[in-house]
């Protein structure tokens, strides 16, 4: 029994809006990108369902629409919207240790999209090297290169912050 | 593992809070379907009334009308009248059902189709294909019970047979377009009639006409007779399937050869001249704008060339070829297909 789009939505809608919250750092652009992802994975349902993984499927679309700003309509939208969104400071305890990491929740908007979406895919997703080559559309050396690039970015930015 | 990837670990879960609520999302999801489905819709009716043009079915264009107690069609007379028609891109699928008699349509117990066929555009738009599907073959109904295509009308009117025909084959239509003979008939006489050969004689049991084997000329008052005809064929439907086919060649030459798809103001009134037959879902100004793009693109039938039963006597569809050929459809290769298939293929 094929999978419909329903069913798809009404059990992954919430996984891909917290993976999107991950990519982008930003609850509204986070729902903008699945919004427009889930438009057009309607349109293409068929193809979407024949794939091996709809899952996979679907991530790898968010996942492109977020790196390709040429394609995307969606990030235009949000750029050109009327009121930007004020930076969402995410509600923090009184500890500094919270405070520190933080810092790297902010540090990551810093980053390379790409690098971003490996280091997403890699600590939150947990997929293995492979598997994250096959969503960016890229080599596994590539992978491996953009997060230890990235982590390195990262590790610098904490030294100096402290 | 390192101190900044167990911090990264950590800073990602606790940032999980952050996503949105989903039920909201997936009503703003919902809504922005609708507005894109609209939208595709008015990019692509233009080439559908292209491409039943194309056919010569200046035909009744149904679009939703049909789903019992379903919502109101999707207007689009407001949004197609500012623009013109633009050019669709990509292949185009419509599904086409054609009856002889517009009470087919109008009484559900009556409801039945006398043709099933599928018209293919392709990207390049160098051809239109018609793939005729047998009236009498056999289907599986939703609830598992076998049926004959030409009774899914009958059981769940053109939405059901749509749905199973896109079951079958994997091809997603873009609009499905109802045709009944008074159409051809009021299009043929506007046209002045058509020349079209016939490969065997045909005898009309409904009127007693005969048509003798080789080229004539077709007047409207000989639409009916012809296309009705199938008792006294050899292949039976099948026959009048090709039939079918070879007519509309003729009548897509004829309006390809006298200019009059290139010109939207001869179209229209081609389509005032049989308004009878016609009710199209959209302004149909706009819409015919589009039908130049097609130019004079080579009118390809395809057909089974001889019944294929069960052991019960049941008719299949497409039981060799089907994969192949449905798949070729969905790829927008078709042109290869033919070439390997000559057999399947209407001279």
């Amino acid at each position: 029994m094929p999978v419909t789009y329903e069913e798809f939505a009404d059990s992954r809608l919430g996984a891909l809006l917290r993976y999107a919250v991950m990519l982008t750092g930003d609850l509204h652009t986070a729902q903008d990108l699945v919004q427009d992802t889930m438009v057009r994975v309607q349109l293409n349902w068929r193809r979407v369902a024949g794939s091996d993984s709809p899952d996979g499927y679907v991530r790898k679309m968010l996942t492109n629409q977020f790196i390709d700003l040429r394609r995307g309509s969606w990030l235009r939208r949000v750029l050109l919207r009327a009121e930007p969104d004020p930076v969402r400071a995410v509600p923090s305890d009184h500890a500094d240790e919270t405070a520190e990491r933080d810092r790297v929740w902010g540090m990551l908007a810093k980053l390379p999209r790409q690098q971003r979406a490996a280091l997403v895919l890699r600590y939150y997703e947990d997929l293995p090297d492979g598997d994250i080559a096959e969503v960016l559309g890229c080599a596994v050396g590539t992978v491996r290169s953009s997060i230890s690039r990235a982590l390195a970015t990262l590790r610098a930015d904490l030294v100096e912050a402290r | 593992m390192s101190d900044i990837e167990e911090e990264l670990r950590a800073t990602f879960m606790r940032h999980e809070r952050l996503a949105p609520e989903v039920a909201p999302v997936r009503a703003r999801i919902d809504l922005a379907w609708v507005r894109a489905k609209r939208r595709r819709l008015a990019r692509r009716i233009a080439g559908v009334a292209a491409v039943v043009l194309m056919t010569g079915a200046a035909a009744p264009v149904v679009l939703d009308q049909w789903r019992p107690g379903a919502s109101a069609p999707v207007p689009l007379a407001g949004e197609l009248v500012p623009a013109p028609a633009p050019t669709p891109a990509g292949p185009i699928d419509v599904l086409l059902l054609g009856s002889d008699n517009r009470l087919r349509w109008e009484d559900p117990a009556n409801r039945h189709a006398d043709t099933v066929m599928m018209i293919h555009v392709p990207a390049d738009r160098s051809r239109t294909y018609l793939i005729s599907l047998p009236r009498d073959g056999e289907v599986k109904l939703p609830g598992g019970q076998q049926a004959k295509l030409t009774e899914t009308l009958y059981h769940g009117g053109p939405d059901l047979t749509e749905k199973i025909v896109s079951e079958l084959t994997g091809v997603d239509f873009d609009a499905r377009v109802t045709v009944d003979l008074r159409a051809l008939r009021a299009v043929t006489a506007a046209v002045g009639g058509v020349d079209m050969c016939l490969p065997e004689p045909i005898k009309s049991l409904h009127t007693g006409k005969k048509f003798p084997k080789g080229c004539l000329h077709v007047g409207a008052d000989d639409v009916s007779p012809l296309l009705q005809a199938r008792y006294n064929l050899r292949h039976g439907s099948y026959d009048r399937d090709r039939t079918a086919q070879r007519f509309l060649r003729s009548l897509a030459g004829k309006l390809t050869g006298n200019g009059t798809l290139a010109d939207p103001a001869r179209l229209q009134a081609l389509v005032r001249a049989a308004k009878d037959g016609i009710d199209i879902d959209g302004d149909v100004g706009a819409l015919f704008t589009g039908a130049a793009s097609l130019g004079s693109a080579e009118v390809v039938g395809v057909s089974e060339p001889s019944f294929n039963s069960t052991a019960a006597g049941r008719e299949r569809i497409y039981p060799k070829v089907g994969p192949a050929l449905y798949a070729a459809i969905r790829g927008d290769a078709l042109e290869d297909w033919v070439v390997g298939n000559p057999r399947f293929v209407m001279k």
